[in-house]
């Protein structure tokens, strides 16, 4: 078994606001194994984003809280125990983030090369000379055209997916070990998204840096990962390899994300109306007290409206949190 | 660049003619006839005549137009009616005082304010914030009279009066540097005080926005540590309302602080405005509109060129 460059147990984010308290991630626990690609799939409002945030310590506070009682271990440290200081080095150099939207993620007033070298100056301790050829030798690496000149451009002067490159250039900087995609392709065209994924996976093998990839969509997730968690309003309700994840869904939710996602075998003639999981997802100040996704589940009993589900173990290394996991052969999706 | 602020100077060009020939038609067309504010109502015809054809006024409008224009153009712009100075030098020497009892004042606030709103809004919500929202807020609320009564009263005055200590001139200016500096310390106080605390929640408001963005989120993300998310993102992101705040005031920096020159007897600009406004003295006045009009214009026209320097997205609009 390959090394676990990042071990999550029991990360609980809350956010004192003031209709109440939101806990929009609950308990999660979860790792992250030298090299590999994670999926972290789940509906907007499900806690993903504010799963990877927390992971970089970045929940806005006040009003986020991280509860003391979780333990995020990068290389068998745990970094809720850090101060501010001690963070500010470990950010970008150990753990690196992209982000969803790269036309606002890149600060408009300076060039892409001032924001580069700002980050290699930081951690690697380069001059400007030095941060500048290694500025090019990363846009060059992530596929930018004319590299020289693009340094010295501004954001603005980007396309989107050219930003998201850039981007990408700034977080491979200081050669970390973990990677934070946060929805890295939700903002780009189309073509660009397969182009920008093909590269982050290309340079996540050719580097051998773990990945946390975040999305909303089942088709990224299918393309480039190795283990897929499932969320649902803060908490993983599935995790798996990807490719059982696919083939048998344990977890009614993700059974029916499956079906959500269009094919082309139905679009013949009679255009069948795509899949949609009837109902709402709760609101976070008024979650049932049963199973979660009780009041949206085909299968749901009696049980599972007053019985806290967990996250259990159902072999070869799969856990579904379902009191009645969906069974391998008699029910596939 | 060059064409850029070769444009913008271009520009002024047309705005500057068009606020001329406003200036001209308040004064000249619209306005009462000096002649009268002048002579009273028992002049006699012939003192009317003989005025009007010395001050040019039986000339056709045009033709006056381009006499006033002619003036200004030159600087040869006659004697005031009221002190028979020149005006020319009225203006002159009066805007030294003018400047020293404001500009100070105004790059201390500017520079206190901006910190001040940086740092709120960095630590938005917590006691800093608020102490400093409560603060504030007091300071923005105290009327700018009342400030200046007290502080001429209980900083200048009353240590003379009590102990014999001259702390500060109670009113009064010299000319010239380092001459003018006692009496200039005061009013710039009073100014910096007033002006501290409406600036510190303008800033602080730009800044909070500012805070929010991405950007400061990628910021974080790759180890930024307070000092360089505030000084240099958030910092070089605000300068263009930092920029519009600051410039939009330089102007009224020139023409002084009306309320402060009165009050403290210094000889500025501001000053001079009212006694030639009480004595009608109408050249003066249309002199004064046409130069705040056109400090204005070219003030815009700078912040513009800065603006420029800041944001490289400003050249593409």
């Amino acid at each position: 078994m390959s090394k676990r460059v990042l071990e999550v147990e029991n990360l609980t984010t809350e956010f004192h606001v003031e209709a109440g308290i939101a806990r929009a991630v609950d308990g999660i626990s979860f790792h992250l194994e030298e090299g590999e690609t994670l999926g972290i799939v789940g509906e907007s409002g499900s806690g993903k984003s504010v799963t990877s945030l927390s992971l970089m310590r970045l929940v806005p506070c006040p009003p986020g809280v991280i509860l003391p009682s979780s333990k995020i271990r990068i290389n068998g440290q745990d970094i809720l125990k850090k101060s501010a200081r001690e963070m500010q080095k470990i950010r970008g150099s150990e753990i690196a983030m992209i982000f969803q939207d790269p036309m606002t993620a890149l600060n408009p007033v300076f060039t892409i090369g001032s924001q580069l070298g700002e980050v290699l100056k930081r951690h690697q301790n380069l001059d400007n000379n030095a941060s500048r050829k290694r500025g090019i030798e990363l846009l060059d690496l992530v596929g930018i055209p004319d590299p020289t000149q693009r340094i010295d451009n501004y954001p603005h002067q980007l396309s989107g997916g050219m930003r998201q490159r850039a981007m990408i250039a700034m977080a491979l900087s200081c050669n970390p070990k973990i990677l934070i995609a946060d929805e890295p392709t939700t903002a780009l065209d189309v073509t660009i998204q397969a182009q920008i994924l093909e590269l982050i996976s290309k340079l996540q093998k050719e580097i051998g840096m773990a990945t946390i990839l975040i999305t909303h969509d089942l088709a990224v997730v299918a393309e480039v990962c190795d283990r897929v968690a499932v969320m649902y309003c803060g908490r993983i309700v599935e995790e798996s390899n990807v490719f059982d994840l696919f083939e048998k869904p344990q977890h009614p939710y993700t059974r029916g994300l499956i079906s959500s996602i269009p094919r082309i075998e139905d679009a013949g003639a009679d255009r069948s109306e795509l899949y949609a999981i009837p109902g709402m997802v709760p609101d976070i100040h008024a979650l049932p007290d049963g199973c979660r996704f009780a009041d949206r589940c085909f299968q749901v009993e009696d049980k599972c409206r007053t019985e806290d589900t967990q996250l259990a173990d159902t072999g070869d290394g799969r856990r579904v949190s379902c009191l009645f996991p969906l069974g391998q052969g008699a029910q596939t999706a | 660049m060059l064409t850029f602020i070769g444009r913008k100077f271009l520009a002024m060009i047309p705005t500057l003619f068009g606020v001329s020939i406003l200036v001209f038609v308040i004064f000249n067309v619209v306005g009462d006839d000096p002649v009268y504010l002048y002579l009273g109502k028992n002049a006699t015809a012939e003192d009317v005549e003989i005025l009007r054809q010395s001050l040019g006024l039986d000339k056709p409008l045009w033709m006056q137009y381009l006499v006033s224009m002619k003036e200004l153009l030159t600087f040869d712009l006659g004697y005031s009616m009221s002190s028979k100075q020149k005006i020319t030098d009225m203006f002159i020497k009066g805007a030294g005082p003018s400047i020293a009892l404001t500009l100070p004042a105004l790059i201390m606030y500017s520079g206190i304010s901006i910190i001040l709103g940086l740092v709120c809004a960095f630590y938005r919500g917590t006691w800093v914030d608020k102490s400093i929202a409560v603060l504030a807020t007091i300071g923005m609320s105290i009327s700018y009279v009342a400030v200046m009564i007290f502080a001429q009263y209980f900083i200048a005055f009353m240590p003379i009066e009590k102990w014999g200590i001259e702390l500060f001139p109670i009113t009064g200016y010299e000319t010239g540097f380092p001459d003018c500096i006692p009496y200039i310390i005061l009013p710039n106080l009073i100014t910096v005080f007033v002006a501290l605390g409406y600036n510190t929640r303008f800033f602080r408001s730009i800044a909070v926005e500012e805070m929010n963005k991405d950007y400061i989120r990628t910021a974080r993300a790759y180890g930024a540590n307070t000092r360089t998310i505030l000084f240099k993102h958030v910092l070089k992101n605000i300068m263009i309302p930092i920029i519009a705040r600051v410039v939009v005031t330089l102007p009224f920096m020139i023409t002084g602080s009306f309320l402060l020159e009165q009050f403290f007897v210094v000889p500025g600009l501001g000053y001079k405005l009212l006694h030639a406004i009480e004595s009608a003295d109408f050249k003066v006045v249309r002199t004064f509109t046409m130069l705040i009009a056109t400090l204005v214009v070219i003030t815009n026209a700078f912040a513009d060129i800065l603006n420029s320097m800041v944001d490289p997205r400003v050249k593409l609009s």
